[in-house]
């Protein structure tokens, strides 16, 4: 804060008398009088003289991110954040000496991921659309950046393997509503991230295993014609059958792991694989006499 | 992430789903299959022999809500031949497939529908085997142990089921 303020202070007197406005935000700034400093600085950006210079932005980014900071959970704040972002935006764009860049790229990247997290705890709170709305806005501020200090594919992965168990989670409560199929694509894309995930890929492997258990489980006796049922049996092999090679690659990354040879004891056992289900067992019943 | 993988848990933990599909075709042939008049009243008795918990309890609860007819179910299972009475369906668990010789012959002045899972045994006296192909249920039918026995069964059957003495 230290720095910008010495920046700010030197740039405001060293543009003379006419920047007077804006030195009176910067003022109200410094004073800690936010709601004034806007007042003053979004009266001086409706004067064409303002809204060139590089300056005006830098304070405006400033006092918008600061009103974010002290309005994070209203409508308010959530629109201070976005001038806030435009603010460091339209800098980026007309500071062309590359004066203000550095600050107006940490502020954007620190703005950004207020977004990330934000997106990340709706998914905690079962809100997944508003969370991908705001996942979605993180990558919009975040990637033209071109910043690395953030893994944006790290990110991503982490951001949609939450929204999948967010889907999951939100299924086990609702299970008529298909959420089970938002969960499968959120998982996709950690596996376009990495294709080895092994949690990602369990997890998938489970969400079609249990669509054919389920559909087994709840049909009524006489919707079960035996007449047709083989063709009811096509679509649960087909879910067993889908539900496998994800399973598969997870036990390749943990074969160790009971949750997974428990899974694929069962979906071979669905298959009536059974004795390729025993061996899944065999390895199961080791590792818990252990 | 451990948690969020236990999140994601497996439906139906210990339920056996081929169980499931067992009891629908069990349910399925007390529809497709006439019994002799004799064994037109009374409940409808389906019967377990040998040990296959999961079976027994889809049946019981399929007992619970369904009827054949005006008829209520009736689930009964033996662990021994001699405990087995007549009955209208009897399913021989795979592990009791090596008594086959012992339970046709004492169901021999009977009708019960004998339904066995095991390889040979549709030649055995069993009047249906049930067996896996490409990983799907199918039946074979031994339509003379039918005549034997006074039951008859439906065309529709027929035509899903392997034939094995055409």
């Amino acid at each position: 804060m230290k720095y910008f303020l010495v920046i700010l202070c030197c740039s405001i007197a060293a543009s003379g008398a006419a920047q007077n406005i804006l030195n009176r935000s910067l003022d109200s700034y410094q004073a800690g009088k936010l709601d004034e400093a806007k007042l003053l600085i979004d009266s001086a950006m409706t004067s064409e003289l303002y809204a060139q210079q590089s300056i005006s932005w830098y304070l405006k980014g400033f006092i918008y991110k600061d009103l974010y900071k002290e309005n994070t959970s209203s409508r308010f704040g959530e629109s201070a954040r976005m001038q806030a972002i435009t603010s460091f935006n339209k800098l980026l764009e007309i500071d062309t000496l590359g004066e203000y860049e550095k600050e107006a790229r940490q502020n954007l990247v620190f703005l950004a991921t207020t977004y990330y997290n934000q997106a990340m705890k709706l998914t905690q709170e079962q809100q997944l659309d508003t969370a991908v709305y705001y996942y979605k806005n993180f990558e919009e501020v975040y990637v033209p950046l071109n910043d690395t200090t953030i893994s944006l594919e790290d990110s991503k992965a982490k951001f949609y393997f939450a929204l999948g168990t967010g889907y999951v989670r939100r299924d086990a409560l609702d299970p008529v509503s298909d959420h089970g199929h938002r969960a499968l694509q959120a998982f996709e894309e950690v596996l376009a991230i990495d294709s080895m995930d092994k949690e990602a890929n369990y997890n998938i492997g489970v969400i079609y295993y249990n669509e054919a258990v389920s559909k087994i489980l709840e049909i009524d006796y006489d919707d079960a014609d035996i007449l047709a049922f083989g063709k009811f049996e096509d679509q649960t092999i087909d879910l067993f059958k889908k539900s496998l090679p994800y399973m598969k690659r997870a036990y390749r990354q943990d074969p160790k792991d009971k949750n997974i040879l428990e899974g694929l004891a069962g979906i071979h056992f669905g298959l009536r694989e059974f004795e390729v289900s025993n061996k899944y067992k065999m390895e199961l019943i080791a590792l818990e006499d252990r | 992430m451990t948690w969020v993988l236990l999140a994601c848990a497996f439906r139906g933990d210990n339920t056996d789903v081929n169980a499931k599909v067992k009891a629908i075709f069990l349910y399925n042939f007390s529809k497709y299959i006439t019994w002799p008049e004799k064994m037109a009243s009374g409940r409808f008795k389906i019967a377990i022999y040998g040990n296959y918990p999961a079976l027994k309890d889809e049946l019981v609860k399929m007992s619970r809500v369904k009827r054949r007819g005006d008829r209520s179910f009736e689930i009964l299972s033996f662990d021994e031949v001699g405990d087995i009475v007549n009955t209208h369906i009897l399913f021989v668990v795979k592990e009791k497939g090596k008594d086959i010789d012992a339970v046709t012959r004492k169901l021999k002045k009977s009708s019960t529908l004998v339904v066995t899972e095991g390889e040979g045994l549709i030649n055995r006296g069993a009047h249906i085997n049930l067996y896996y192909e490409n990983n799907k249920q199918k039946l074979e039918v031994n339509l003379s142990n039918f005549v034997n026995r006074g039951l008859v069964i439906s065309e529709e059957l027929i035509s899903i089921s392997k034939v094995v003495d055409k």
